[in-house]
């Protein structure tokens, strides 16, 4: 049975993902409410979906304070749809394989 | 949420809670369904009453519409900063009232410039289109039903004089926009009075 994608297997970063893969972007504190995680631990897993290409992040200011917006990208996406599909072979393995 | 191995079927459950959570988000869109609403309406019933008393004159009672679309430049603007999340069906919606602004615009230029007759009817008509859709896209029905009026008002305008078609502009944003808005203001208030 094919690895499960590490960058995904994660849990807040199939968190973040999952918000994102619904949206057309959000900002930090929507997933920061959504996810209920700390910011810093937030910031990180961003940096490194961000470093695999799988989101792109916009920094910019709106009076002084920082305004972070998320996206995600097509690799990302692709491999989001990867990742359930390969999921489903680990929960239904045996229709998976039929197929 | 804290960094943890997490099983197959804990991903699972990871991945619902969050589509559960983005569905469980609601905008405000009543905004401009208001505002335009009651600019048009007012528009439409001002021009009528005045039309035996200023003639021509009372056709610029319309230049409440810039106003319109000024408000709706900054609220735009102050939204979209605002915004912590932008949906694709906002998105689309989006371009759809864009595209109909423009078609609106295209017709307010040509009925200016030509002074060949009212194009009223083919204003009812985009009202339609843009309601209709949208109400099918967010599925809420007081927009459908409103939009699907528009189209029978729009087809009845072509047979009326000017003046008339003035009241049914004034009806068509009644039906498609203000009451529509004003519930759909409403059950906003309401989804977010049950969220907290």
């Amino acid at each position: 049975m094919k690895e499960l994608d590490p960058l995904l297997h994660s849990q807040l970063r199939l968190a973040i993902v999952s918000l994102l893969i619904q949206v057309k972007e959000a900002d930090f504190s929507f997933l920061k409410e959504k996810t209920r995680a700390s910011a810093g631990n937030i910031s990180v897993q961003l940096q490194k979906l961000k470093d695999a290409n799988y989101i792109s992040i916009e920094k910019k200011f709106q009076n002084n304070y920082p305004l972070t917006t998320c996206k995600i990208t097509n690799k990302g996406r692709k491999a989001f749809d990867e990742y359930v599909n390969d999921l489903k072979a680990y929960i239904h393995p045996n229709q998976t394989n039929q197929n | 949420m804290e960094e943890k191995h997490i099983s197959p079927s804990e991903s699972l459950a990871i991945i619902q809670e969050m589509v559960e959570k983005t569905k469980q988000h609601y905008s405000d869109d009543s905004f401009y369904f208001i505002l335009w609403g009651w600019l048009t309406f007012s528009a439409a019933l001002g021009h009528y009453l005045l039309l035996p008393v200023l003639h021509e004159a009372s056709a610029l009672v319309w230049l409440l519409m810039p106003l319109g679309g000024i408000i709706s430049l900054v609220y735009g603007m102050k939204q979209s900063r605002e915004q912590k999340v932008k949906t694709h069906l906002e998105t689309h919606i989006g371009y759809l009232w864009k595209a109909l602004g423009l078609a609106m615009l295209v017709l307010v230029v040509s009925t200016v410039l030509i002074h060949n007759g009212t194009l009223l009817p083919v204003f009812i008509l985009l009202y339609a289109i843009g309601t209709f859709t949208t109400g099918c896209f967010i599925e809420f029905k007081p927009l459908i039903i409103g939009g699907a009026l528009c189209f029978a008002l729009s087809l009845l305008s072509f047979f009326l004089k000017e003046n008339a078609q003035l009241l049914m502009i004034a009806l068509s944003v009644l039906v498609s926009y203000l009451i529509p808005g004003h519930a759909l203001k409403n059950k906003f208030k309401r989804r977010m009075n049950e969220g907290t």
